[in-house]
């Protein structure tokens, strides 16, 4: 639902104000490597991935002054049939929040809940740290058959929807607010 | 036609509308206040309102097309629709604008208001007062640990664990860690770990101890506790290990720094998105000025059609009425003033429907009487013809052209003297009657009239006219052409002086003949010879004598006989030529016929009109000189007289002619002009042809010689034929 309103908004905030083009911008988030690996039990998934994260200007000044910023990951796994549309297999987005603690001077990183925290005495340390995913838990069991082909696609991008809302009609019709990473496919054999 | 689909729809449909837009606007309105549940629709409520927008300004746009088509086509109520359209927006717009920009004014200003620079101060302040609070424990917690390192400074990596054994029973809370560079513990020990595996720093950290400066630092925890890390540098026999000392903060301190920390979070925050509130206010706002603006117009333009309507309606039905359609009724469709209006002028077309209806059938009434009047006068043999006041010809019948042989029907409005001068021959007749119309009272007079159609005797009766209060209005004359009337009598009593002459100049001739041939008889043989050839001479000369006077006596007597005639279907056309195939050119005439091909035939007894043939040519032959060469032309062709179809006979010789002084007595007995013939001729003539219904005339337009014109009725059957076809 948010893609989508992200899409419509953006499409047509866009139309209205005629976004400059974004190609020379040097922001964005990139895929760099992503692999699932299966734990030691052999059933359940993980996740390894470097990713960069690179924030533009305006997002990292709303970070320093107090807007947390939601980040979510995309997976997503298909069964690829021959005639017939690829069957979904897995689609799990995985929310986690950063944002600045001044008390401390920390940069902190948030799952979605807010059960765990890692705290970060800069960003670039929380940018490296967040841009090395390793054995991330993904599902518990997934029903994967023998001698199928599966396709792995992971996206990571900034969640407007989450910003607060005077700021959502801004982001939503600055390009420098659009950081989605390219989804990042890669086949994955059982 | 894609017009005819925007009409207005049900008075239901707007408020629904009406109702949906004034939702969406206060959803978008709550959500703006940040209200947790409607924040996440947000977004879609600004894009359902901008849609909405654009969807109303899409109407709106139709809208005032088709108000400029109609103004072009120049369509019945436009321009009221637009007075009305351009008040209604100059009356929402002017204070609508006014509301929303002292609304943006104030909008900015107390936003603006919300941030002093002395609470920004405050909350900076209060942060750094946390901090100063902190930082004493941290400072303390540092000292502390540099204490521990003292201690485990220069100890084997296998002392470690005791070393720091004895150092936490010093302490009383907090985890000691003590680690290689390459992050392997060498010894842990606390009480406050929940851990199993000890909290290690980030890299970061790390580097800024090899760079030989010790570390501590407040961490915030998940929940809502606060610990502070130190980490100092120990210097080993084999090599340096990292002690790290964990320390939690108080939970009464960890809360109140957490406290301030959020409000300065948030503060901060509020002062970041500063810009963007108002934006986002003034989004809201300009979205809500827009929609209910546009949507009022809309409804204005909705609304103003179903005014206008019955006003356009009335200018359809009025220039309707203009071009003549009285039959024109609009349809009442509201109950108010408008429809009032809309119900009067129905029943103005119908009144004025009804009024045109009895005029058209009193003009008509007028016109039949008219007509039937032209029909009387039309059909009445007597001339009639009119005057008004200014001597203006107003009526004339068709016997008034027939008998005075000119079109005067033709000349209506015409005055006196204009008539005068069209028709030479009217100009003694028309100078007698005007100078009789002056009179202003009745006259009556006879009139001798030379006409084309030769002397007339016409009878003449003025009648002036008045009007309701007794004004001369003009004047009425009629003419009768008594000629044939006069002529008839003047027949008669010679009928009756030949039939009594007749009869007493006959009586005595036959015993004179006899005593004159009973004298010869008688004295023939007692006389001389000499004698006797001299009685014989008398006597004859007295018996021819008689003869001739019997004769004449008998054809006097036949002209006054009384008319018995048997009349039956004659072709002429066969007739002509038998009786004229009687004349040998012998007989000093030639013959020129010229005899319709197709000639009717006509009701008239044969014998008659033999004899009338035969006294016509006898009476050619009598008058042409012997010395020149005579010639006849005979035509007969089919004429219409007075509208009944009639053949007429134009016969013509190259004799003499006959003086115009003779011409009116022409037919009369006795008068000749011929050194022979009897003088009845003529008289006979005429009488047989007006037995049979017909006329005969003298042909003035034949100069050359004497031309007469016979006109003879069809027969009957023919007549009526058209009846049976």
């Amino acid at each position: 639902m948010t893609a989508c309103l992200r899409f419509c908004l953006g499409a047509w905030l866009a139309l209205l104000v005629s976004a400059p083009p974004a190609e020379a911008a040097d922001y964005g988030f990139r895929i760099l490597r992503a692999e699932l690996k299966p734990d030691a039990s052999g059933k359940a998934f993980r996740l390894d991935a470097d990713i960069d994260y690179r924030f533009s200007e305006p997002a990292l000044d709303a970070l320093r002054n107090g807007v947390s910023l939601t980040l979510v990951l995309r997976l997503t796994l298909k069964r690829e049939r021959p005639w017939w549309w690829d069957a979904t297999v897995l689609d799990e987005t995985r929310p986690f929040r950063i944002r600045y603690h001044a008390l401390s001077k920390l940069y902190q990183i948030l799952d979605g809940d807010g059960e765990t925290l890692r705290n970060f005495v800069s960003v670039n340390a929380l940018l490296e740290a967040m841009g090395m995913v390793r054995g991330l838990p993904v599902a518990q069991a997934l029903p994967l058959r023998a001698g199928e082909r599966y396709r792995a696609s992971l996206a990571v991008g900034l969640d407007i929807e989450s910003l607060p809302l005077p700021l959502r009609p801004v982001a939503y019709v600055t390009p420098a607010w659009y950081l989605d990473s390219p989804v990042y496919r890669w086949p994955f054999a059982n | 036609m894609a017009l005819r689909k925007l009409k207005p729809p049900l008075s239901l449909s707007v408020l629904v509308l009406f109702a949906a837009i004034l939702g969406s606007l206060h959803l978008m309105s709550s959500a703006t206040q940040d209200s947790s549940q409607l924040g996440k629709l947000y977004s879609w409520l600004l894009l359902i309102n901008s849609l909405g927008s654009v969807l109303l300004l899409g109407l709106v746009g139709a809208n005032v097309y088709w108000l400029l088509r109609q103004l072009k086509q120049k369509a019945a109520g436009s321009l009221l629709t637009a007075r009305m359209v351009f008040l209604f927006i100059l009356l929402t717009l002017a204070p609508a604008s006014i509301v929303f920009y002292y609304s943006m004014q104030f909008l900015q200003q107390n936003i603006d208001s919300w941030f002093d620079v002395r609470i920004d101060r405050a909350m900076d302040d209060a942060l750094e007062l946390g901090r100063s609070a902190l930082d004493e424990r941290m400072q303390a917690l540092l000292r502390q640990t540099e204490q521990v390192a003292w201690h485990l400074e220069n100890v084997p990596a296998s002392m470690v664990a005791i070393t720091l054994g004895d150092v936490y029973d010093r302490t009383d809370e907090g985890e000691l860690t003590v680690f290689t560079k390459k992050g392997r513990i060498i010894a842990s020990s606390g009480s406050s770990s929940d851990q199993i595996v000890p909290d290690l720093p980030g890299e970061a950290i790390l580097l800024q101890l090899r760079h030989g400066k010790s570390y501590v630092g407040l961490e915030p925890t998940a929940g809502s506790g606060m610990k502070i890390r130190a980490l100092v540098l120990v210097s080993g026999r084999d090599e340096n290990h990292y002690l790290q000392t964990i320390h939690p903060v108080p939970q009464r301190l960890a809360e109140l720094g957490l406290t301030v920390e959020s409000a300065h979070a948030h503060y901060k925050e509020l002062n970041y998105l500063r810009s963007s509130l108002k934006a986002s206010f003034a989004l809201t706002l300009s979205l809500v000025l827009l929609l209910s603006l546009l949507a009022a117009i809309w409804a204005a333009f909705v609304s103003i059609r179903r005014i206008v309507a019955p006003v356009r309606r009335l200018a359809e039905g009025t220039r309707a009425v203009a071009e003549g359609d009285y039959e024109k009724r609009l349809p009442v469709k509201s109950k108010d003033e408008l429809g009032f209006l809309v119900e009067s002028f129905n029943s103005m077309t119908a009144k004025i429907a009804r009024a045109r209806d009895e005029a058209q059938n009193s003009r008509l009434e007028v016109e039949r009487q008219h007509a039937y009047l032209e029909t009387l006068l039309g059909n009445l043999s007597s001339a009639v013809m009119s005057f008004d006041g200014h001597m203006r010809l107003q009526t004339a019948n068709h016997a008034a052209d027939s008998i005075l042989g000119a079109g005067i029907a033709a000349q209506i409005n015409a005055p006196l003297p204009a008539l005068s001068q069209d028709y030479p021959h009217l100009r003694e007749l028309m100078d007698l009657v005007g100078e009789r119309l002056l009179r202003e009272k009745p006259w009556r007079d006879e009139i001798h009239f030379n006409g084309p159609l030769g002397r007339q005797e016409l009878f003449c009766r003025g009648t002036p006219l008045f009007d309701a209060e007794g004004a001369w209005q003009g004047t009425v004359v009629v003419f009768d052409d008594v000629t044939a009337l006069i002529q008839a009598q003047r027949r008669a009593a010679w009928g009756e002086v030949a039939q009594r002459l007749a009869h007493e100049i006959k009586n005595p001739l036959t015993p004179i003949q006899l005593s004159a041939e009973r004298l010869k008889h008688k004295l023939s043989k007692s006389l001389g010879e000499a004698d006797a050839e001299v009685l014989d001479r008398h006597t004859r000369t007295i018996v021819q004598q008689v003869e001739a006077m019997k004769s004449m006596v008998n054809a006097f007597s036949e002209y006054a006989k009384p008319a018995i005639i048997h009349l039956q279907p004659v072709d002429l056309r066969r007739l002509i030529e038998e009786v004229v195939a009687l004349y040998p050119p012998s007989s000093g005439l030639q013959f020129q016929l010229d005899l319709e091909e197709d000639l009717p035939p006509v009701s008239a007894d044969p014998v008659r009109m033999r004899q009338v043939l035969h006294n016509m040519i006898k009476n050619a032959q009598e008058a042409i000189t012997p010395a020149t060469a005579g010639t006849m032309s005979i035509n007969a062709h089919t004429v219409h007289d007075n509208g009944n179809p009639a053949v007429e006979i134009q016969l013509r010789d190259n004799g003499p002619g006959i003086p115009p002084e003779q011409a009116e007595r022409v037919f009369d007995p006795y008068v000749t002009t011929k050194t022979k013939g009897t003088g009845l001729g003529l008289a006979i003539v005429k009488k047989i042809v007006e037995e049979h219904g017909g006329t005969i005339r003298l042909d003035p337009s034949h100069q050359e010689g004497a031309g007469f014109a016979i006109r003879l009725p069809l027969a009957v059957p023919s007549r009526e034929e058209p009846r049976h076809g």
